[in-house]
Parts: structure tokens; C-alpha cells; sequence
């Protein structure tokens, strides 16, 4: 009997031993799995917005998913086009998908998911382009041989005009039917006019041009990445390398590039003295403060160029380095020499100023599991 | 979720009655009258949250400032053709699994723009009021309201909470939470929930019920600053 009584007991003492780690092994489950979500939705978030970091502009194939793994999970990240351009402000969607395995408590526990969603904008950055060249110090062709074109050289935008100068401003090269032929655009065969000249940012030629040339000599705008002083000695900073023009830099040269700097880049160029461009080649923006000459057939600028921006500055003593007289007109010389307006260098030049745009109020996180 | 700016209409530390999107999509076609009707495509959306059988008050548009002007619905959406939104004007790309709705506002005075933000809302109230599964002690309550805020179903939460459980408010970019609602619902970025659990009972020789006290806080995603 008391052998009996002993042997229940145990079984007794088993099954309670039994529940006992059942319910232990039940609850480690359930906050494990509580983690797990806890986990899926920062990873799912941190997935969104890596994607917003990381990309910079609109991939060209979309829908476009990109993969972010860390330390607890993976984030599947999908941008789709849900409204296009054509149809008003272009509109996507922003999915991140998250998957958190790091938590399960057995091989037959399912992955934690979460999804999330954001509505998201492109905002690109825009700069006013009254022409291929703008010249505020006015322009001086010699010869009928080169080219400025506003004509497009992407073939997106609507032409401008090739050249652009405050009233009286331009020279032509000579009395000829033909002189004024290298200019191509939007007026054709003619330059654009301004205005009339003055200095100062209210004169209404340079009223025109709505750059803020001053905002840029303080380094408010456009901050340069690569710095060029050739207005100390020994001048100081050096041109980007072929590799660092990739991203489209700032580049600025506080005094005068000359023939014979001979580099091809592509970015923002400034130059706040004067400019010979023979034998550069420049894709996106070239803004120079002073004057410019353009001569020979190896001197290109797609994109968009700017001169006398110093004429904007009164007094020009407030910029000691700045030559402290205005710039006469700029030099369009000799040879085949092309400056052509270029959107897409433009834009790709300007693409540093762009940014997403979260649409506020379109965060979403009740996405079905998928 | 919930629109930072717009989405609480009513908040006492005890109760606080929102308007939570159950839904977000792109407007596609409006017409204006009263009552007036939008159509729209949604993003898929979890069913066993976002069923509007599980209450809908109404839909809202998304504004320049940032947020919604919302319209009581009259009657459930319903199943809109996709050719609304796909076809121009509003040349939508819907994305894999969206929906196409088509909703009637009581009163829509002014269009929505095609690619305009929507979304469906509910209208819900969570408060901390007597316990009906422990009475005589205190629960958290989420209802569900009609356009009138009368209760049209009450799901009792959790209980029993110790009588000073109670909400506190993140205001705009305060860190602190406060005790007292904001005077502009506006202002409100976050909720702080304060619960004050007991045990059922209280132990024999103990003069009162265990307690177990929880802080946690919502702050809101969705906001236009």
C-alpha cells in the first residue's frame, strides 16, 4: 500500500514538474515573440530610413527595392511611383517590409514581419537660367566661329536663349549678315537682353540673374567641398581629382583660373575672379565673378554659365580678394569654343540641394503580413 | 494612427476621444454637394484592423498645412471601378493590393485634387471608467462612436487599475509629459499612459492590493511640424 501511495506521489510530483516548465517555456515564448515585434517595427523603420539617407536621387528603374540588414533583422525597402510627373507633383510610395528571425524560440516559429509605409516627394533643386551664357559684364565676340546655344542639350527643357547681356552690352563681331549665327536658342541668331546695367543686386540687369552671388561669397550658398585660393601665397587647396568629380562637387577658386589649368570636371564651379576657360571642360554650373574668355575648341561648358557676378557687390571692398574694379566684358573668342545649356548636368549639378520630401500625415504601419 | 494636429478632439486625464485612420490612399475623383463623394485608392491594409465593418465614421482630405479636413461618411464604402484612378486626370499607379473605394461624405464643399492624401478615419474613445468583468474597481475602456460620439461598442481592455491610473500629454517638443491637457488639442505630439495595475486581491496580512506600476508613452508619427 505505502508503495502505491509512493508511486502516485511521484507521478503526482512529475506532472506538476511537467506544467511547471510548460508554463515556463510557454511564457518564454510569448515575450519572445512580443520582442520579436518590438524588433520587426524599429527594423522596419530604420529600414525606411536608411533608404531615404542612402538614395539620393530617383532610381531610374522602379519600382526600386533595396535590402538593409542589421544586427537583429533584415529591411526590404520598395519605392514605387504612384502618381507620375505628367499628372502633377510626382508621388511615391516609400515600403519598408522588415523580417526578425533572431527572436524565434523554435525552427517552426514563424519570422516576425512588420510593414510600414510613407508617402514621399522629390524636391529637386532649381536655379534661374535666363540663358546658355549670362553675361552681366556684357560679352565681346571676336570671329564668327564657336557656339552658345540654349538649345537644350538633353533635349528635356525648352530652349533659352544662347547669350544674355545687359542693354548695349554686346559687341558683335563685325557687321556681317551671318555675325550673330554662333548664337543658337530661344531667340535665335540673337542675344537676350537683361536690362539695364548697373551694380548692385537692384540694378534691373542684375535684378535678372536672382542668384544671390553675395550669399555665395559668404559661403551661405553653395558651400564649396574642394577650396582653391589663389588670392594668398603660397595659394592654398588644390582641383578635385578625376575620381572626386563623380559627385558633382562645389568647387571654388577664390581669385582667377587661367589658360592652362586645362581640367575637365563636372559640379558647381566658382570662380570669384576672372575666368579663361581655354582648354576646360566643365558639365553643370560655372558662375564667375568676373570676366570670362572663351577660346579654342577644346573649351566646353554643358550646363549652364554665369560672368560679372562681382557687378551684384557694392562695395566690392567688402570682399578684399575680389578684384576691386568691375569686370569688363567678357572675351567670346576664337575657335570652336561650345557652351550649351544642359538641364540634366544642371539638375544632376544641383541635385546636392534636392531632397525627399515626407508627406506629412501619409505614415502608415497597418500593412497586412505578407 | 493617428494625425498629430487634428486627430484628438477630446482629452481629460481619464479620457480621451480620436480619430484614428484606419486607411491611407490617394484621391482619385470628387464630386461636390451634399452629400457630396470621393473616390479614392488605399494601400492594403491589415483587414482585422482596418474592416471598415469594424466602425467607420468618415473619410479626410490632407491639406497644404499638414492635415486633415475631415467629412462624416454616410454609409460603408463601397468597391469603386480602377479605372477612376488609373485613367487621367488622376493617372494613378496603384500599388500591388490597394483598393479602389468609393466613399459619400454628408457634405463635401470644395473638390479634392486627384494625388490629394486620404485617408478613412473611426471615431474612438479610450477611458479609464468602472470595470464591468471586476466591478467596482477600475479599467481602461476603448469604444467605438458613432458621428453623434454615442457608444456603439466598448471592449474593456485591461482592469483592474488602481484609481490613479490616469493619461498625461506631451505637448509640441516638450520632453517632460504634463498632468494638464494642453488648451489646444493641436498641440498635442504624444499620450502618456500611467497604469497603475492590482492584484485581485489582496494578500492575506497585507493591508492592501499589490500594485505594479507601468509608464509608457505614444508619441505621434504623423505630425506637420
Amino acid at each position: 500500500m505505502a508503495m502505491v501511495l509512493v508511486l502516485i506521489l511521484i507521478v503526482v510530483m512529475s506532472l506538476a514538474a511537467i506544467a511547471g516548465f510548460a508554463r515556463s517555456s510557454s511564457e518564454l515564448s510569448t515575450t519572445s515573440s512580443m520582442r520579436a515585434q518590438a524588433d520587426a517595427w524599429s527594423v522596419s523603420y530604420a529600414g525606411l530610413e536608411r533608404y531615404l539617407v542612402l538614395t539620393t536621387t530617383v532610381p531610374t528603374t522602379l519600382p526600386n527595392t533595396v535590402t538593409y540588414s542589421f544586427a537583429n533583422g533584415s529591411a526590404a525597402v520598395t519605392l514605387t511611383e504612384i502618381r507620375p510627373s505628367a499628372s502633377g507633383t510626382r508621388t511615391f510610395l516609400l515600403k519598408s517590409l522588415s523580417t526578425v528571425t533572431g527572436r524565434r524560440t523554435g525552427a517552426n516559429v514563424p519570422a516576425a514581419t512588420r510593414t510600414i509605409s510613407q508617402m514621399i516627394q522629390r524636391q529637386t533643386g532649381s536655379i534661374d537660367v535666363d540663358a546658355a551664357f549670362v553675361a552681366l559684364n556684357g560679352a565681346s565676340k571676336n570671329g564668327v566661329s564657336g557656339s552658345v546655344s540654349g538649345n537644350d542639350g538633353c533635349a528635356t527643357a525648352a530652349a533659352l536663349p544662347g547669350l544674355a547681356v545687359p542693354t548695349g552690352g554686346y559687341a558683335p563681331p563685325n557687321n556681317s549678315a551671318n555675325a550673330n549665327n554662333y548664337i543658337d536658342g530661344n531667340p535665335d541668331n540673337t542675344a537676350f537682353d537683361l536690362g539695364i546695367a548697373g551694380f548692385g543686386s537692384a540694378a534691373p540687369a542684375n535684378s535678372q540673374v536672382r542668384l544671390d552671388w553675395q550669399a555665395v561669397l559668404d559661403g551661405t550658398k553653395l558651400a564649396p567641398d574642394f577650396m582653391i585660393n589663389r588670392t594668398v601665397s603660397p595659394n592654398t587647396g588644390a582641383f578635385p581629382s578625376a575620381a572626386a568629380y563623380a559627385s558633382w562637387p562645389v568647387v571654388r577658386v577664390q581669385g582667377n583660373i587661367s589658360n592652362g589649368d586645362n581640367f575637365n570636371g563636372q559640379g558647381i564651379l566658382i570662380v570669384t575672379g576672372d575666368a579663361d576657360v581655354s582648354n576646360i571642360q566643365w558639365r553643370g554650373l560655372m558662375i564667375v565673378g568676373g570676366a570670362v574668355s572663351l577660346s579654342g575648341s577644346a573649351t566646353n561648358v554643358f550646363g549652364a554659365l554665369m560672368s560679372g557676378l562681382n557687378r551684384k557687390i557694392v562695395p566690392l571692398s567688402a570682399y578684399p580678394y575680389l578684384p576691386q574694379t568691375y569686370p569688363t566684358a567678357s572675351s567670346v573668342g576664337n575657335g570652336s569654343f561650345f557652351v550649351q545649356y544642359n538641364s540634366c548636368n544642371l539638375a544632376s549639378a544641383l541635385n546636392r540641394y534636392g531632397g525627399w520630401l515626407r508627406m506629412a500625415n501619409t505614415f502608415t504601419d497597418n500593412w497586412p503580413a505578407p | 494612427m493617428i494625425s498629430a494636429g487634428t486627430g484628438i478632439e477630446a482629452a481629460s486625464p481619464t479620457s480621451l476621444t480620436m480619430r484614428v485612420a484606419i486607411r491611407v490612399g490617394m484621391a482619385c475623383t470628387s464630386t461636390v454637394g451634399s452629400p457630396g463623394v470621393v473616390v479614392a485608392t488605399f494601400t492594403p491594409s491589415d483587414t482585422s484592423i482596418a474592416s471598415t465593418s469594424l466602425g467607420y465614421n468618415g473619410f479626410a482630405s490632407l491639406q497644404t498645412s499638414g492635415e486633415y479636413q475631415y467629412t462624416d461618411g454616410s454609409g460603408i464604402p463601397t468597391v469603386a471601378l480602377g479605372v477612376q484612378c488609373t485613367a487621367a486626370p488622376a493617372s494613378l499607379t496603384p500599388v500591388a493590393g490597394s483598393a479602389t473605394l468609393s466613399m459619400v461624405g454628408t457634405s463635401l464643399p470644395l473638390a479634392i485634387p486627384a494625388g490629394t492624401p486620404v485617408i478613412l478615419w473611426r471615431r474612438v474613445r479610450y477611458d479609464l471608467a468602472p470595470s464591468v468583468l471586476l466591478p467596482g474597481r477600475l479599467a481602461l475602456w476603448r469604444r467605438q462612436l458613432d458621428a453623434a460620439s454615442t457608444v456603439v461598442s466598448s471592449e474593456e481592455l485591461a482592469a483592474p487599475l488602481e484609481a490613479s491610473t490616469r493619461f498625461g500629454f506631451y505637448t509640441n517638443n516638450a520632453r517632460a509629459s504634463s498632468d494638464t491637457v494642453p488648451t489646444a488639442l493641436g498641440d498635442l505630439r504624444g499620450i502618456e499612459l500611467r497604469l497603475v495595475g492590482e492584484s485581485l486581491r489582496t494578500v492575506r496580512g497585507a493591508s492592501q492590493t499589490e500594485q505594479s506600476h507601468l509608464t509608457t508613452a505614444v508619441f505621434f508619427l504623423n505630425r506637420p511640424d
